[in-house]
Parts: structure tokens; C-alpha cells; sequence
């Protein structure tokens, strides 16, 4: 079953398109890539999803329903989660606080109370491997902390679909690999639809994603399995700067 | 969505709210046992509590409401116009006091969500600008339209006369008003740790710590922005109504809506340390602590050497404020929780 699906999605800023008639799906249960250069409108796409952003034209569909006019805390009730390029953590709050408002505010908006959250909060931590840290400041941690505490708080919003933005790009190979590791489990776990955006790490990309949708210039290029769309002689040029 | 049904949010609110409370009962102890002092300690609970108010708003939320006075003079003004009407009315004793209270709430609260409701889609130093623009020009449309008496204000020892006898009166401009400031001051800190402890608070402190991402993250930020600032503009207007109607006798909108007050409260916030409980009083202990030495100590040796120094305490706010930013951004709280290493006792800095 389809879980989302966006049609024909437009968004231009000023004079520059940068998305220019997106469709994409994203199916029940599963892990995606969505790969491209830099400036190829994959995070704008995410905004467009999430209902930061309004698309010109097209629309976004969620379990069905159209939900392209909903304000982004509607989106976030109905079980879309997502993390940012650049970890955004409410610096001087505890890390346990930071994923406690996320599972105040996620999907379960309303029918939990703070202490239920907190203690949420403590589970969560335990998957991500942060116990250690919950009564520190979220702004003195490392940037691959922050990254894992952005990946916690996103879990707490317990999502049907999560989005992550850049989720291991500057990370070590080890702690990207870690990164992986957890969202594979809570995937198991939860059955939840991951939608990754990666813009260099190849080696991520083909250990994580069942499936990839290439962007190039506000447009979808290819997309299929891992391999074969590496292999693909556009998307390598793409990649390596040559005209398409 | 409101807090007070989860007992455990009740709870956590009273630990949060003891250390400020047990301040208040010790405020209140000093001011029963030095009567000599009792206006100077009714001073520093007028600007504590006005603190306490302020900091539900912009300490939680990280907004700066330049208009915050107009809030103190809308629960003045309505709780004039209560007595007033209650005494042409012939409804005597001491009712009034609950009644034009909820009218000042209530006509604060009314302003709030309708300033609230507009100025609220600005961020940052749009918002503070906008709210300027709010307290002027209601002080100047009060006094252009001579609307309550324009630009003399609202005299109403007579009706409070005629609500409670002179003897009464005698009692609630003193004792009484300053007993109900010192309950006004328990509320303002219960209020504080309950939404401190709920989902409110939460909200509100990621949309002061990353507006956009509380966005993004499903939180209704102008929801609770509005909530926020309806909460801490009635307790403004309590306020307001009992230090000046009450307590004064007088509402004149150049005093009531003087944006010196607004000033202070953010110095004292700041000062004491913003979002916390303690912070306010703290806040307010040193403010009047200064202005009272920089008054009654500096200013005549200044005078002494021809200087006329009539509010230096003023002159000496901005370079306060500097200080806190560039020293201790987190105020007297932010530092004490930074040296203070011994968990049990930093759990009751709070």
C-alpha cells in the first residue's frame, strides 16, 4: 500500500524552480533514498511534505488523503516525523526533554501527558544509545549526538512515516553505521516508512535503502534498486558534473 | 490541554513552585514583623510579582512585550469601573473585591487575545515594536477620546468609601491590599510551575529555543504563544488592579501605562534569570536593592558635588542589562545552577 504519494508537486522560489513536477511514493514499510547533487530540490521537498513549505501546484497525499493545504502540525499528528540537515535541537533544554516534546507533539498529540513523554523519552534513549546523556544539554552535544537525538526525538513522535535529512553526512563510518543500525531496527520494530535524503554517502546509501529516487534539478531522474541506479550512466554524470 | 488534571503535573508543579513560595512566606514574615518596613518589602513584591507575570510570556517564550503595562492599566481601569459601578449601584461590602478582580482579569484577557491574535504572527523585534505601538496608543486614545476620565484618570476613594465604609477602606488600601498581593504573588508562581511542568510549558520553551523546528516538529506555536500571553496579561492585569485601584485609589493612564514599567520587568527578569521561578524574585530583591542604594546613598554625594541626580537608578539599567547579557545570559538562577554541583540542593533551584 502506498503510504504517500506526492503528484506533480511544483515550488518555485522567485524565479528559480525547485521543484518542477515531483511525483514520488513512498510505500508501507519500507527504506528509500532520495539522492541528488546539492541544490537538486530534495530538502525543499521535504519542507513540501511536511507543510513547512506550500507547493505552487500539485498535491501531497498521505494514507489516502490529501493533506497538501494542512499546517505542518496536523501533518505531524497524523504520523509524519522528520529530522533536519542541521540538527535543530532546543539547545538548553536536557536531551530527555528535547525527545519528551517530541512525543508530546508527535503522533500522539494530546493523549499523553508529560510523564508518560518522559518516561517515553528514557526508552528511546536506551535504543538511540544516549542513556548516558539524557540530563545534559541538548546544545553541548557532540554534532553526531545531536544527530542521534534529532533521530530520537523523531522516533518519540512514534511516525508512520520518518524523514531524515542528511542523517549520517559528516558522521565517522562507524557512527554512520550505528545511525543505520538503529533506524533498521525501529523500522522492524515499528513497521514505519523511512525516507532518507543523502546527498554523498554512496556507501550508506546502497547498505540502507531498498529503493532510491535519484532528484536532479527539481525532477525525479530514475529511480529503482540501489545497485542498478548507481550503475545508471545519468545519474553517475549527474554526480560527476557532466551535462545531461 | 490545561494543566490540573494529571496529578503528577500538580505535583511537579508544587516542587517547582516550593523554593519560591517558601521566598514569598518569608517576604510575607518580614513584612508582618517590620512595620517600619512594610512599604519597602510591598515595593519589591509589586515588582517581583510583576516579573513572575512578565516571565510566564517572555521568559518561557523568548518574546520581548514592549506593551506589557497596558495590561496592568486595563485591570486597573476595570477594576475601577467595577467599584465604581457597584457603588452607584448600591451593591455594598466587600464583594467588590472578587468582582472587579474577575474584571480585570477578564478585560486584560480580552486584550490579550485580541493584541495577542495579531501581533503574534510577528517574530522577534517586529513583535517588540508592535507592542510598543499597542501601550501608546491606547494610553493616548484613552486620554484623546477622554474616555474614563481622559488624561486625569479615574478617582475612586469616594465609591471605595461608600463600598466599605472609611474604615474599610482604610484597611484594604493597606493591609488587606498588600495580603492580596502577597496571595496574587503564590498564584502568579503556582500558575508558572504548573504550565512549567505540562504540556504547555514544553511547547512553549522549544518554540523560545528553535521556533522552526517546534514548527515542524507539531507543535501549534501560535496556539500556545496566544495561551501564554492571555495567561500572563491577566495576571498582569491583577495586578495592576490591585497595586493601583486598590491600593491607590487612583488610575492615571501617565502612571498606568508608564512603558518604564515594561522596562523593568525585563531587567528584572533577565536579572533574576528568564523561565525560571526563583529568577523574578531574585530579580526584583536586586533591582530595588540597587535603586535603593543608587537613591538613597549615591545620589546625594552627587548632589553634594552639584549634581542633581533625580533617576539615576535609570541611568544605570542599561549598562545592568549589558552586563547580564554579556556575563550571566542566564541571569542569577543561570549562575547559580552552573556553580552549584550537589544534586539534591539544585533541585530546588528551580
Amino acid at each position: 500500500m502506498d503510504l504517500l504519494r506526492t503528484e506533480g508537486v511544483v515550488k518555485r522560489f522567485g524565479g528559480i524552480v525547485a521543484l518542477d513536477g515531483v511525483s514520488i511514493t513512498v510505500h508501507q514499510g519500507e527504506l528509500m533514498s532520495i539522492i541528488g547533487p546539492n541544490g537538486s530540490g530534495k530538502t525543499t521537498l521535504f519542507n513540501v511534505i511536511n507543510g513547512v513549505l506550500k507547493p505552487d501546484s500539485g498535491r501531497v497525499i498521505f494514507e489516502g488523503r490529501d493533506i497538501t493545504g494542512l499546517p505542518p502540525y496536523k501533518r505531524v499528528a497524523l504520523g509524519i516525523a522528520r529530522t533536519f540537515q542541521i540538527p535543530k535541537p532546543w539547545p538548553s533544554l536536557t536531551v530527555r526533554e528535547n525527545i519528551a516534546i517530541g512525543a508530546l507533539f508527535g503522533s500522539m498529540q494530546g493523549r499523553i501527558g508529560a510523564r508518560d513523554a518522559l518516561e517515553a523519552a528514557d526508552e528511546i534513549l536506551e535504543i538511540v544509545g544516549l542513556s548516558g546523556k539524557a540530563e545534559v544539554e541538548a546544545g553541548k552535544l557532540t554534532v553526531p549526538e545531536k544527530k542521534l537525538l534529532e533521530l530520537a526525538r523523531a522516533i518519540a513522535m512514534k511516525p508512520k512515516l520518518l524523514m531524515l535529512d542528511e542523517v549520517v553526512a559528516g558522521m565517522s563510518p562507524k557512527d554512520a553505521d550505528r545511525i543505520v543500525e538503529v533506524i533498521k531496527r525501529i523500522r522492524d520494530e515499528y513497521n514505519i516508512s523511512v525516507v532518507s535524503l543523502v546527498e554523498h554517502v554512496m556507501r550508506v546509501v546502497t547498505k540502507f535503502a531498498e529503493r532510491v529516487v535519484v532528484m536532479h534539478q527539481g525532477r525525479v531522474i530514475k529511480e529503482g534498486p540501489p545497485g542498478e541506479v548507481l550503475r545508471d550512466p545519468l545519474v553517475q554524470r549527474v554526480y560527476l558534473g557532466g551535462a545531461l | 490541554m490545561m494543566p490540573g488534571v494529571d496529578p503528577w503535573v500538580v505535583r511537579e508543579a508544587m516542587r517547582k513552585s516550593a523554593p519560591t513560595l517558601i521566598f514569598y512566606l518569608v517576604l510575607l514574615g518580614l513584612y508582618l514583623a517590620l512595620p517600619q518596613y512594610s512599604q519597602f518589602i510591598a515595593t519589591i513584591l509589586f515588582y517581583a510579582i510583576l516579573g513572575q507575570a512578565f516571565n510566564i510570556f517572555m521568559g518561557m517564550t523568548g518574546y520581548v512585550d514592549f506593551g506589557y503595562v497596558a495590561f496592568l492599566a486595563s485591570g486597573a481601569y476595570a477594576f475601577s469601573l467595577a467599584a465604581i459601578a457597584l457603588s452607584n449601584a448600591g451593591i455594598t461590602g466587600w464583594i467588590f473585591i472578587p468582582i472587579g478582580m474577575a474584571f480585570a482579569a477578564l478585560v486584560a484577557a480580552i486584550l490579550a487575545s485580541l493584541v495577542g491574535a495579531i501581533a503574534l504572527r510577528l517574530r522577534g523585534a517586529y513583535f517588540a515594536i508592535a507592542t510598543i505601538g499597542v501601550n501608546e496608543g491606547l494610553r493616548y486614545f484613552v486620554e484623546g477620546a477622554n474616555l474614563f476620565g481622559g488624561s486625569i484618570g479615574l478617582y475612586i476613594v469616594k465609591n471605595l468609601k461608600a463600598l466599605v465604609g472609611r474604615e474599610g477602606y482604610q484597611l484594604a488600601a493597606t493591609l488587606l491590599a498588600d495580603l492580596l498581593m502577597f496571595l496574587l504573588a503564590a498564584i502568579t508562581v503556582l500558575v508558572t510551575g504548573l504550565i512549567l511542568s505540562s504540556r504547555l510549558g514544553y511547547a512553549l520553551q522549544a518554540i523560545r529555543e528553535d521556533e522552526d523546528a517546534a514548527k515542524a516538529l507539531g507543535i501549534n506555536v501560535t496556539r500556545y504563544k496566544v495561551t501564554a500571553f492571555i495567561i500572563s496579561g491577566m495576571l498582569g492585569g491583577m495586578l495592576g488592579a490591585l497595586n493601583w485601584a486598590l491600593k491607590g485609589g487612583v488610575v492615571e493612564p501617565a502612571h498606568v501605562f508608564f512603558i518604564l514599567y515594561t522596562v523593568e520587568a525585563i531587567v528584572i527578569v533577565m536579572l533574576g534569570g528568564a523561565g525560571t521561578l526563583l529568577g523574578p524574585v531574585f530579580g526584583a530583591i536586586t533591582y530595588i536593592g540597587l535603586n535603593y542604594i543608587s537613591n538613597v546613598y549615591v545620589a546625594p554625594i552627587l548632589e553634594g558635588v552639584g549634581i542633581k541626580a533625580t533617576g539615576l537608578h535609570l541611568i544605570i539599567l542599561a549598562p545592568i542589562l549589558l552586563a547580564i547579557i554579556i556575563a550571566a545570559p542566564n541571569g542569577i538562577v543561570g549562575l547559580l545552577k552552573e556553580r552549584v554541583k550537589n544534586p539534591r540542593i539544585r533541585s530546588f533551584i528551580t
